[in-house]
């Protein structure tokens, strides 16, 4: 993806929402989105009536519908609007609010997703994620998948390997402390055209191909070959003053993303807690990109925010955000 | 800020069938891939952006088949997006990649999706029958058929249309796909043998209904910059809106306004959108031709209405006349439409390609002559998401019927 078309206009955060429900219980799917997108467009000091279309991003098996955004489109502000659903990270609905925006075509939209973890369980809704014929019957879940990125990264860094019992490992080396907890929430940021406090400067992602053992790249390169895109479009160079908001899945993650970011550990890394925090996982990369904006807000001059996904992280996508005019 | 000019240069379709045996999904991928690129003189090494149109990932027995794409395609390092919008997903597919080209990031998009759904070992229907509301609609009990057929009879109320009118519409649709080499049902039907078939739900008998359908669908969208060093015929994207409605069909009955389940307040809201985007303010003087997207044939009268083609109530009338035949004055899905060939996750597409191959002069023997102007819609949920698109031969003149 390049900027050859020229400068962009300017696109703006103007308002960011979430809604978390402290148990189970509190808040039922439709609930949680109206909730997100409510807070959102109070944020802005928008109505739903100022905005002209919605993005959406969120995974139907864990939805437990065959096409959720039928429920959801409504109550994530859609009824009406010029409304589209996307697969996968939430990051992408982003992504597609701001294209609008620098197509022209829209003026203010809402970018929208969400889990609601507890309703199903994870491990079953990703076990069928899997290629049907050869990758599947064999076993490579996507659990397995992330396992074997993680040796590989162990073995061609030179970092031990966990040692432990057996019960004490997910699928080795990946022991279950080194997940963070699952949580439900939304998340909705109001994009809009024009200047404003918190500015999009850059915005890349790729995908890989799914087997981890085919692709060309490492997961540390994988990530500089997209932050380089997104921080050269931002005309900045990442380090150790950004804010970084990223999708740390697993602490080998965490330090792969941070290699392809050319950052250390004393990095100001998810100053919002990350996942341990809050991790709705397929609206985790909206809400890093929600926390980026809200560091900005909070004056930082940059924020960064990059997500992983798909099978075995074959996603990359960094978003830069910068302290606008107003 | 107005969208950067955006062109069709590419489109390839399978020749639609129920099942292939031959082709996985991925493989399926891989050939509408392959046919586009060529289409457009184009590889994959000049793409820089990919959309997928992939609708339930239950009709296909893998979560997230965007996943898989990625490795189908080979997308070592580009940017993918899937996009799911249920039965209206290509339409919807498209205009993402639209978003792209126009907001300059992407120069050649393509967009794809392929549709197995007749593999699905325990039938399409199976699925579809779980995308209702399980505690307050889906008990009626709801599938896709009922859905349509409940709109039928709320048209057919309030503007006295009826049954022979939808098997005219089905008779001609059918006589339209027997001349479309990529259409899945090619036999072409007389109203009698269409109202001799049984009802599936009143009235929407058999043969007013839809295949389920195997096949791929893409499309190239390229910048004007790259339009113009290519050779292959070009179809200018002019406009493209959607719109979603309520999920619960029980909001659009009653005291509802305008928005009636019988009428499509959805799509006549997108194909507003549209048209302005497009200068288009007569639309039945300014289009040559349409391709909505019809699965039942009772859905025509209320569509071609809601697009502002005739008047309200007045489709079926001029369905009598021809007025929606190939050689009439506003042909009405020329390729035989979504009643001809249904892969879902890219019927939408499919509708929006013919309407940019019949720009591009490139549809063979259901060719309309002289197109300039040709409108493609898809429409999905509980017919809540609407997609339209309208493409023209040129990127800045007026939006006409006739080059």
């Amino acid at each position: 993806m390049s900027a050859a078309g020229g400068a962009h206009e300017i696109v703006s955060v103007q308002g960011v929402g979430f809604a978390r429900c402290p148990s189970p219980e509190a808040l039922n799917l439709t609930e949680l989105v109206f909730e997100a997108s409510s807070a959102a467009l109070a944020d802005a000091g928008l109505t739903r009536a100022d905005i002209d279309g919605v993005c959406l991003a969120a995974s139907d098996q864990l939805d437990g519908r065959a096409i959720s955004s039928m429920q959801l489109a409504g109550p994530a502000g859609g009824y009406l609007k010029d409304e589209i659903k996307l697969g996968d990270d939430g990051a992408l609905a982003f992504a597609t609010a701001v294209l609008r925006i620098e197509a022209g075509t829209d003026r203010r939209v809402l970018a929208v997703s969400w889990t609601k973890a507890s309703e199903s369980s994870l491990e079953t809704a990703l076990g069928v994620n899997a290629e049907t014929v050869y990758t599947r019957p064999a076993g490579a879940h996507p659990l397995v998948a992330e396992a074997a990125v993680t040796a590989a990264f162990l073995d061609r860094t030179g970092l031990l390997a966990p040692d432990g019992e057996a019960s004490e490992f997910a699928c080795w080396p990946l022991c279950h402390d080194d997940f963070p907890p699952l949580t439900d929430a939304a998340v909705a940021l109001v994009v809009c055209e024009g200047p404003g406090a918190v500015e999009v400067a850059g915005l890349a992602w790729a995908t890989e191909v799914p087997d981890p053992t085919a692709r060309r790249l490492t997961p540390e390169a994988a990530v500089a070959a997209v932050a380089g895109r997104a921080a050269a479009e931002a005309g900045i160079v990442i380090d150790g003053s950004v804010v970084v908001e990223t999708t740390d899945r697993t602490p080998y993650r965490l330090a792969m993303t941070l290699a392809g970011l050319g950052l250390d550990s004393n990095a100001n890394v998810n100053p919002s807690g990350g996942l341990r925090v809050s991790n709705p996982v397929y609206a985790a990369g909206l809400e890093r990109i929600a926390h980026a904006a809200l560091a900005v807000r909070a004056g930082a001059p940059v924020a960064v925010a990059h997500s992983s996904y798909g099978y075995a992280g074959q996603g990359q996508f960094v978003t830069v955000l910068r302290k606008g005019v107003r | 800020m107005s969208p950067q000019r955006c062109a069709v240069a590419g489109v390839g379709m399978s020749k639609f069938q129920t099942r292939r045996d031959d082709l996985d999904l991925g493989g399926l991928y891989q050939e509408g891939a392959i046919l586009a690129l060529v289409d457009a003189g184009l590889t994959m090494a000049d793409i820089d952006m990919v959309v997928l149109a992939q609708s339930p990932d239950a009709l296909h027995g893998i979560g997230h088949p965007e996943q898989a794409a990625a490795g189908a395609l080979g997308l070592h390092g580009k940017p993918l997006m899937r996009v799911n919008t249920g039965g209206a997903t290509g339409a919807s597919a498209v205009q993402a990649g639209w978003w792209a080209v126009a907001s300059g990031r992407s120069q050649a998009c393509l967009v794809l999706g392929a549709e197995k759904m007749g593999d699905a070992t325990r039938g399409a229907q199976e699925v579809l029958n779980k995308i209702w509301d399980a505690a307050y609609e889906a008990a009626l009990p709801l599938n896709t058929i009922v859905m349509c057929a409940m709109q039928a009879i709320r048209y057919m109320d309030r503007y006295g249309a009826t049954e022979e009118h939808f098997a005219l519409s089905a008779a001609r649709m059918r006589t339209e796909g027997a001349r479309n080499e990529h259409a899945h049902l090619r036999t072409p039907m007389t109203v009698d043998a269409v109202l001799a078939t049984p009802y599936l739900a009143y009235p929407t008998r058999l043969a007013m209904a839809c295949p389920r359908t195997t096949g791929a669908c893409a499309m190239v969208l390229v910048s004007d910059d790259l339009a113009r060093r290519l050779s292959p015929p070009l179809a200018w994207v002019r406009g493209f809106a959607a719109r979603a409605n309520t999920y619960f069909m029980g909001d659009k009955m009653g005291d509802c306004g305008p928005n009636d389940h019988g009428l499509y307040h959805d799509l006549h809201l997108a194909a507003a959108s549209a048209y302005a985007m497009a200068g288009i303010t007569r639309p039945a003087d300014q289009l040559r031709l349409v391709e909505p997207y019809i699965p039942f044939s009772v859905m025509e009268p209320a569509e071609l209405e809601a697009l502002g083609v005739c008047d309200p109530g007045e489709a079926p009338k001029l369905t009598e006349t021809g007025h929606f035949d190939h050689d009439g004055p506003m042909p009405c899905c020329p390729s035989g439409g979504t009643l001809c060939a249904n892969p879902i996750s890219v019927s939408a597409m499919v509708r929006v390609a013919e309407a940019a191959q019949q720009v591009r002069g490139r549809c063979g023997a259901h060719q309309v002559d002289g197109v300039h102007t040709a409108l493609g819609a898809g429409a999905g949920g509980s017919v809540q998401f609407f997609t339209v698109g309208i493409f023209s031969a040129d990127p800045d003149e007026p939006c006409r019927r006739y080059p």
